[in-house]
């Protein structure tokens, strides 16, 4: 009944490779699936040898409509950690300080006294449940769920705090929905593009072909990114600005666009709230202003202005870059207010756009693992929320806790000892997180750890019982891409024997907690049936996507209320989504970062990614060819302010600040600003970025300011000990399979 | 290998764009996937100059017209495919003497010391006779490389000069494979330019020379700029 959405350029861009056939060889299957990591979730199609069972390679997808063929190395390579030989295969458990292997039935035991011995001596809410995006819409929903009705606590959040909440705040504040309005093919239509804080080349490699395409047709591209990554190579204007200052960038934008009057007066008259106050707010803010703040000439400010308002068709995408900050949400809003102002939204080839980095983070934040939601984008405060979800789950409402603390504040409040037990899963905080050394503190102080990876992840080596579990290519659920399209993964290969999926983990630990009545699952299809019907009426309502309509349409776009809807793929084209229908026009103040730099500590220090490693590293640093291509990570200091600490390429750096130091290469590159250095975040222990960022956080999304903190770099000897990537643990022998009910 | 029936050219040529190049190593992943490639990678990337920018280069078998490398053969081992591919050395001939890494301008052939044979990029035979575009073409995520009917003018290649001609001094190498050079220099303006959108300034792209990369940019140093002789595209 439904065709495949249909790309509005398919007439005057010809498809370059697809739709087509692939190639398949003898002995083999192939199953259509997406990559396992960041927010593009590429199409896939992976090789499975018939007589192994074991997937063996990749094969481009042509016809997947977002990313036609193309995969980042991450992509390509994401197949060779379902047989990499760090994969765990039997939990683990903590014996005389070393972590030993054991059978299932002990391992699941331990979890189950752990979690009883801490609430029954602290409190239900003593034991808090910290959880990720990087797995599907399935397993995220369940997570919420299974912290609220099988452990019964209120304390569950996850790692999308590090993702994009404060974009999720911007969106919700603005339009009353948190989802880009917009789709990747917009982006061809475009006349100018905006990247604010967004490296995309690396961190979205198969998006970039899309501004490639916009280009190519002659729209102008600006990028405002403190560091000259590849897209600000190639753009038309760079403003390469101080870390931490973009709102008050955005905000001299709007000064020039209302003295050269490049708004959209019958636009925001008709559409939106807020705008005196905005307009007033920003006089005072005029270029020469934002320069000296900005450290960005205010011609090129001014110039950017004039582009972006003179264009009849404006994109801005925006990344981790504006969110990272205490400030992030005001820095979303600003941007916000110049798409609305220049009224440049819910057109074709218009529109803001949040690039997620994480590969269901927005289907993650959606479903109920955020410490004060339900399912569908329910607030977990809302009487009429609660009921609604709690006749799902068929519960009491009474029985729903109320909303716990966010990310951050929950390893505080471990610190604290509020919080004393933990169940960690699909998340590696001890690299993630800001105050790394802090965080280990708290970790050290739970009562009782347990933690679900397939990998040795840097926490999980702190655990108590080490639970392995499934991989993505070894289970079928749904992942939510940055569009907001809805699409399958598929399963290629069994997952090792014995080694459970997290539903299936969660499900048999609800059993053993004794409300198993609830995690009656035998297939995530039943799962994703109960989500549609815990989101229908809700913001994110999924109630009209099945599994069969997802593979049909090639993805459906939610909002999809009912069985015979269409899905969303544009938003805001005639309404937003606050009562009123109107967008909310938000007075952003410009306030400095957290921490600025001092005589004690005179650089900027910024964070970021590489296109070779994924998040915290955990998986990427163990595929050997990634692995090689960046093997550690590094200091990027510009050639003026190398010279001036007498530092050379390739020597070694001690980068220090009030939380931490660590010492890593120099890599002396034009690419940063004199005044910042940068350094990759996907390593851990004693070389993790996070050791130096600060913990300030965003007062409406809660998310810490990872992109900006003050530091000190001096040159030093070479470390006694190379940076351990991978450290192995000292398993025993022996241990049975998975316990009765728990397999397949 | 499964010979190829057809008699005619590539209906596809592939075209290198260095400005879109962000030094993933996603072709050279690829290509280990590529049925034939035994998980050898056979393209190259490299990191022009480090201090100064990001940019970087991919470098794939050109498939020069008039192969060094196979007319340096000893042993014939390197055959070319009536569609004017360039094959990889035929294991029951190879001797592994390296007579082609030295013949080849760009560096293209490797020797692979465990199989004691040279090993380099065929544009995924196994692929291409099946009008498939070869694995580095399909994953570049930015389309650096990309296998292209050149008889279709899409926005593309009407932005650009495809250069397939080489001139290395006395010797002018005419390939298969061509390398893309933005036309418009409003297109990228190279590290630190001064080109801005509404001043269009005059900066030289990356790649246009001088640069001391190794293998491909003292190729190109040497063609005019813009080129005097421009090559009709087909």
């Amino acid at each position: 009944m439904f065709d495949p959405h249909v790309d509005p350029q398919a007439g005057a861009w010809p498809v370059t490779h697809g739709p087509g056939p692939q190639l398949q060889r003898d002995g083999e299957r192939l199953t259509a699936t997406h990559c396992c990591f960041c927010g593009m979730q590429c199409g896939m199609l992976l090789r499975t040898g018939e007589e192994s069972g074991k997937v063996v390679g990749v094969e481009p997808r042509y016809d997947w409509p977002v990313n036609e063929g193309r995969l980042c190395p991450k992509g390509v390579l994401a197949y060779t950690q379902l047989e990499n030989e760090d994969r765990l295969l039997k939990p683990l458990i903590r014996k005389g300080g070393r972590q030993v292997q054991t059978d299932w039935d002990d391992a699941l035991d331990r979890v189950v006294q752990g979690i009883r011995e801490v609430q029954r001596q602290h409190g239900k809410d003593s034991f808090a449940v910290y959880s990720g995006s990087s797995m599907t819409n399935e397993k995220c929903y369940l997570a919420g769920k299974w912290a609220r009705l099988a452990v019964g606590t209120r304390h569950i959040d996850y790692n999308g705090r590090l993702c994009m909440s404060s974009a999720a705040a911007g969106y919700n504040k603005a339009f009353g929905i948190d989802r880009p309005g917009c789709s990747w093919t917009d982006i061809i239509e475009t006349d100018v593009l905006l990247v604010a804080g967004s490296n995309t080349p690396e961190c979205h490699p198969t998006g970039i072909t899309y501004l490639w395409k916009a280009l190519d047709k002659g729209a102008r591209l600006i990028v405002i990114d403190p560091r000259e990554t590849h897209i600000a190579r190639a753009a038309h204007l760079h403003l390469k600005l101080r870390p931490g200052t973009d709102a008050a960038l955005s905000m001299a934008m709007l000064h020039v666009l209302i003295k050269e009057k490049l708004i959209d007066q019958q636009f925001l008259d008709e559409r939106t709230t807020g705008w005196d106050e905005v307009a007033a707010a920003v006089q005072s803010m005029d270029p020469a202003r934002a320069a000296e703040i900005t450290g960005v000439l205010d011609t090129d400010i001014i110039r950017a202005a004039r582009l972006y308002g003179k264009a009849a068709r404006g994109m801005i995408l925006h990344a981790r870059g504006v969110e990272h900050h205490a400030h992030g949400t005001d820095n979303v809003l600003a941007l916000i207010n110049l798409a609305l102002a220049t009224g440049k939204v819910g057109k074709p080839g218009s529109g803001i756009m949040t690039l997620t980095g994480q590969g269901n983070g927005q289907g993650g934040r959606e479903h109920g693992q955020k410490a004060d939601q339900l399912p569908g984008y329910r607030k977990i405060t809302d009487p009429a929320a609660r009921a609604h979800v709690a006749e799902v789950w068929g519960i009491d409402p009474e029985m729903l806790p109320g909303p716990g603390y966010s990310a951050v504040e929950l390893f505080e409040a471990m610190d604290r000892q509020e919080v004393r037990g933990l169940y960690l899963l699909c998340s590696n905080p001890l690299v993630s997180l800001p105050a790394i050394n802090r965080v280990e503190n708290a970790i050290k102080k739970l009562e009782f750890f347990a933690c679900a990876d397939f990998f040795l992840s840097e926490t999980a080596r702190h655990a108590d019982v080490v639970l392995p579990v499934a991989m993505w290519a070894e289970d079928e659920g749904t992942t939510t891409n940055t569009e907001g399209r809805v699409i399958k993964h598929n399963k290629a290969a069994e997952p090792p024997e014995g080694v459970p999926t997290d539903w299936q983990l969660m499900g048999e630990l609800a059993r053993r907690l004794g409300k198993g009545q609830y995690f009656p699952y035998t297939a995530p299809r039943q799962i994703f049936d109960e989500l549609r019907r815990a989101s229908r009426g809700g913001i994110a309502d999924y109630y009209g996507i099945t599994y069969e309509k997802i593979e049909a349409m090639k993805g459906v776009f939610w909002p999809c209320p009912s069985l015979d809807h269409p899905g969303t793929p544009r938003l805001f084209s005639d309404r937003f989504y606050h009562p009123d229908g109107k967008a909310h026009m938000h007075v952003v103040k410009y306030i400095p970062p957290a921490e600025e730099p001092d005589e004690q500590y005179p650089l900027r220090y910024t964070t970021g990614r590489v296109v070779y490693h994924y998040l915290s590293g955990n998986q990427t640093r163990r595929i050997p060819m990634l692995r090689d291509l960046a093997p550690d990570p590094y200091c990027e200091i510009h050639p003026a302010t190398a010279s001036k600490y007498g530092i050379k390429p390739g020597d070694f750096v001690r980068v220090a600040s009030r939380r931490g130091e660590l010492t890593v290469r120099a890599q002396v590159s034009a690419v940063t600003r004199p005044d910042t250095v940068f350094i990759p975040y996907h390593w851990g222990d004693d070389v993790a970025a996070n050791l130096l960022t600060v913990q300030a956080l965003d007062p409406h999304s809660r998310m810490p300011e990872l992109k900006a903190a003050a530091v000190q770099i001096s040159k030093t000897a070479p470390p006694k000990q190379a940076n351990q990537r991978v450290v192995p643990y000292e398993g025993v022998e022996g241990g049975a399979g998975l316990a009765e009910g728990n397999g397949d | 290998m499964r010979a190829w029936k057809g008699e005619r050219a590539l209906p596809k040529a592939m075209v290198i764009d260095y400005a879109r190049c962000i030094g993933c190593h996603a072709c050279e992943a690829g290509c280990r996937e590529c049925g034939d490639h035994g998980q050898i990678g056979r393209a190259y990337v490299d990191i022009i100059r480090p201090d100064e920018s990001l940019q970087t280069v991919p470098t794939l078998c050109m498939h020069c017209k008039d192969p060094a490398c196979a007319r340096s053969c000893p042993t014939q081992a390197i055959t070319v495919a009536p569609d004017g591919t360039v094959l990889s050395a035929q294991k029951e001939r190879c001797i592994a003497c390296a007579n082609c890494t030295y013949a080849c301008p760009f560096g293209i052939p490797l020797i692979d010391t465990n199989a004691k044979m040279m090993v380099k990029c065929d544009n995924c035979y196994e692929r291409t006779v099946r009008g498939l575009a070869p694995m580095c073409a399909s994953v570049c995520p930015t389309q650096a490389i990309r296998f292209v009917s050149l008889e279709h003018d899409t926005p593309f290649l009407a932005g650009r000069h495809l250069e397939n001609r080489f001139d290395f001094g006395e010797t002018v190498v005419e390939t298969h494979n061509y390398i893309a050079l933005g036309a418009d220099p409003g297109y990228f303006r190279g590290s630190h330019g001064p080109a801005y959108a509404d001043e269009p300034g005059t900066a030289l792209p990356l790649h246009a020379g001088g640069l001391g990369y190794p293998r491909v940019a003292g190729t190109l140093g040497f063609a005019p700029w813009p080129p005097a002789a421009a090559k009709e595209v087909r």
